[in-house]
């Protein structure tokens, strides 16, 4: 009976993947457009020029270099669409952000046959990402099943799987889609390690934390999150275990900078430079973050499953018998939340990759609570009418252009049932309950698929 | 024996172990990096940055692609190139000087021959774009620039007609004589 479990858990986690990998593969190399992000193409000049010459080479929008070196190069045509004429200020050597997904990405191209600059192109660069979202989301499954059980797991995955913000930033060659990988692999090291203290998973913790920053200097949010679990925990272990990891991790991150050290000068510089960038987040921020998200420096994709999730964040805050089971999602959450804030050089998509595995893991985690605590059903209604308002209109345009106003008010009937029979009963029809709740489910995931499918670069191209 | 024992207990000895392996770590990161500049090479750097990706293909026509907008990031660093190819098909560019690696109009040419991926060259005929090769004469308002060789002037538009659309070049030149 057991093996009959596991293997229809893995056989729904291969469907998934199998979704997952099917929308990210789908129009990969066009959605975003090529040069719409021009650090893809940065991040994998550094690993090419790395493997190449021995010194990071590559294109950045940063004070604090000598001796800029105006250039064009035209790969994938950019200068003919996303480029806007502009020339790239290159430098050597390049030192904006650690070289761990450049030299991913230079590598994988310098074995498919790159050796120039425009060799990398959106199509070669872009394919190690594939693999890494759907490493993010088996990890994801991983922790959500370690915490909630494997139903959760499924249901994060999933939502992660279809949703349309992730489906196109997880693509894209941004240091934030390396680091995420290697943070929760680090948590889910230091949750095995809460359950039994073997000191190998505390080192193979610190290790995956360390590797974070090595992707990108936010990556220490890795090392802080987990080092506020250890903190809380600092009762059942020992007293100076999180204090431990620290140590390791904090001195294993700091190895980046006798890699910026060794090329002189130029490191302290540029970090001086990057660290007095313009705050260019704003004071709506929080507004921003919640509702819509740039993908690129012009394009927005609002995904209703994010401000969903983030409701959900909101209303598990306080439920105090859940508190300690999602502390291991939340501190994440908000450890990055306020480095995000703090550091808040833009308010790019990319920014948010980092928040998506948790934000589904807590509306995962709200959905199969509302299962067993039925009352709970109409406030996750509400939370999946975002997805599901959204995407209708996004997909079918204006309730009167779609036709499909008879749809909308059975949803709206449907809301009104779950309220009366969540407030108005003492004694609740828990099968009815639970079938509305997959209903609204199974609706909010057809639509996020359907969304998913109209992302054609045509559409794409319009979109603003 | 237990982590906690393992740490607290750590005699002095393997307390200097600890710590050697992350300067150990440190050192072969420091040294590693340092050894592998010796590597570098300024002309594998400018191949690098200069020549065409395999995946882009070579284009007969000069006219096929446009540079979409403007340096505005150069300021007053930008010079633009018109080329008219035919009576119906024309192409303009403005370029960043700073990234035009010399000083010359040819110079200039040469920087959106590689960006747009067609042949150039100069010779005592002139310039020659494209495959068939086709000879151009260019101008500079109304002066005609037979040296190619001369200096580039900032925010001008050097306009290069094919020597064949001589009414286009005719049209052009009495555009400015009114």
């Amino acid at each position: 009976m057991v093996k009959l479990k596991y293997s229809l858990i893995f056989i729904l986690l291969g469907l998934i993947l199998v979704v997952a990998w099917s929308l990210r593969y789908r129009h990969y190399d066009v959605i975003p457009l090529p040069g719409e992000s021009q650090d893809e193409y940065s991040n994998s000049w550094v690993g090419l020029s790395l493997i190449r010459l021995g010194v990071p080479v590559s294109h950045t929008g940063l004070a604090g270099y000598q001796d800029t070196d105006y250039r064009y190069i035209n790969v994938d045509h950019i200068y003919q669409s996303t480029a806007r004429g502009l020339s790239l200020s290159i430098n050597r050597p390049w030192l904006d952000h650690p070289p761990l997904l450049g030299l991913i990405t230079g590598s994988w191209s310098y074995l498919r046959g790159a050796r120039v600059f425009s060799d990398t192109t959106a199509h070669l660069v872009r394919q190690p990402l594939l693999i890494f979202s759907l490493i993010t989301i088996s990890l994801t499954f991983w922790l959500g099943a370690m915490l909630f059980g494997a139903t959760t797991g499924l249901l994060a995955a999933l939502l992660l799987a279809v949703s349309p913000i992730v489906t196109v930033s997880s693509r894209m060659v941004q240091a934030e889609n390396g680091f995420i990988i290697s943070w929760l692999l680090g948590l889910i090291f230091i949750l095995y390690y809460l359950r039994s203290p073997r000191p190998w998973l505390l080192y193979l913790a610190a290790m995956a934390a360390a590797i974070s920053v090595w992707f990108k200097l936010p990556g220490i949010v890795a090392v802080i999150s987990i080092t506020i679990i250890l903190y809380q925990s600092r009762h059942r272990l020992a007293w100076f275990t999180w204090l431990h990891f620290l140590l390791i991790s904090t001195l294993g991150a700091a190895s980046v900078i006798f890699y910026g050290l060794s090329f002189g000068s130029t490191f302290t510089s540029v970090q001086l430079a990057n660290a007095s960038r313009t705050y260019g987040l704003g004071f709506d921020i929080l507004y921003k973050l919640f509702t819509a998200t740039k993908i690129t420096s012009d394009k927005f994709l609002t995904d209703g499953l994010v401000p969903a999730a983030w409701l959900a964040v909101f209303a598990l805050i306080h439920r105090l018998p859940l508190q300690r089971q999602l502390q291991p999602i939340l501190i994440p959450i908000f450890s990055y939340l306020c480095l995000y804030l703090y550091l808040g050089s833009g308010d790019y998509g990319w920014y948010h990759i980092p928040f998506f595995p948790f934000l589904f893991l807590t509306l995962a985690r709200y959905l199969t609570y509302s299962w067993t605590h039925v009352r709970s059903v109409f406030t996750s209604f509400l939370f999946l009418l975002l997805p599901v308002g959204i995407s209708l209109g996004k997909i079918y345009g204006s309730v009167s252009q779609s036709g499909l106003l008879s749809l909308w008010k059975v949803i709206i009937i449907l809301l009104s049932a779950a309220f009366v029979l969540c407030f108005c009963f003492q004694k609740r029809p828990v099968w009815l309950l639970r079938g509305i709740l997959i209903a609204i489910f199974s609706l909010a995931t057809y639509l996020s698929l359907k969304y998913n499918l109209m992302l054609t670069p045509d559409y794409w191209y319009h979109a603003t | 024996m237990s982590f906690r024992a393992q740490v607290a207990c750590l005699p002095a000895g393997r307390r200097d172990l600890f710590f050697l392996i992350f300067i150990l770590l440190y050192a072969g990161i420091f040294l590693f990096s340092r050894l592998n500049q010796q590597r570098f090479d300024a002309d594998l750097l400018e191949t690098m940055i200069t020549q065409q990706g395999k995946y882009q293909g070579v284009s007969a026509d000069p006219c096929l692609h446009t540079i979409a907008g403007d340096p505005n990031s150069a300021g007053n660093q930008y010079a633009k190139l018109r080329l008219v190819c035919s009576a119906t098909r024309d192409t303009v560019a403005s370029l960043d000087l700073r990234a035009v690696k010399g000083a010359a109009w040819v110079d200039l040419i040469a920087e959106l021959a590689h960006l747009n991926n067609f042949y150039q060259s100069t010779d005592k005929s002139g310039l020659i774009l494209g495959s068939p090769p086709q000879i151009y004469r260019c101008f500079v308002e109304e002066t005609e620039i037979t040296d190619l060789h001369l200096p580039i002037v900032p925010r001008a538009i050097l306009n290069c007609f094919n020597a064949d659309l001589t009414s286009e070049i005719n049209a052009y030149l009495s555009s400015w004589s009114n």
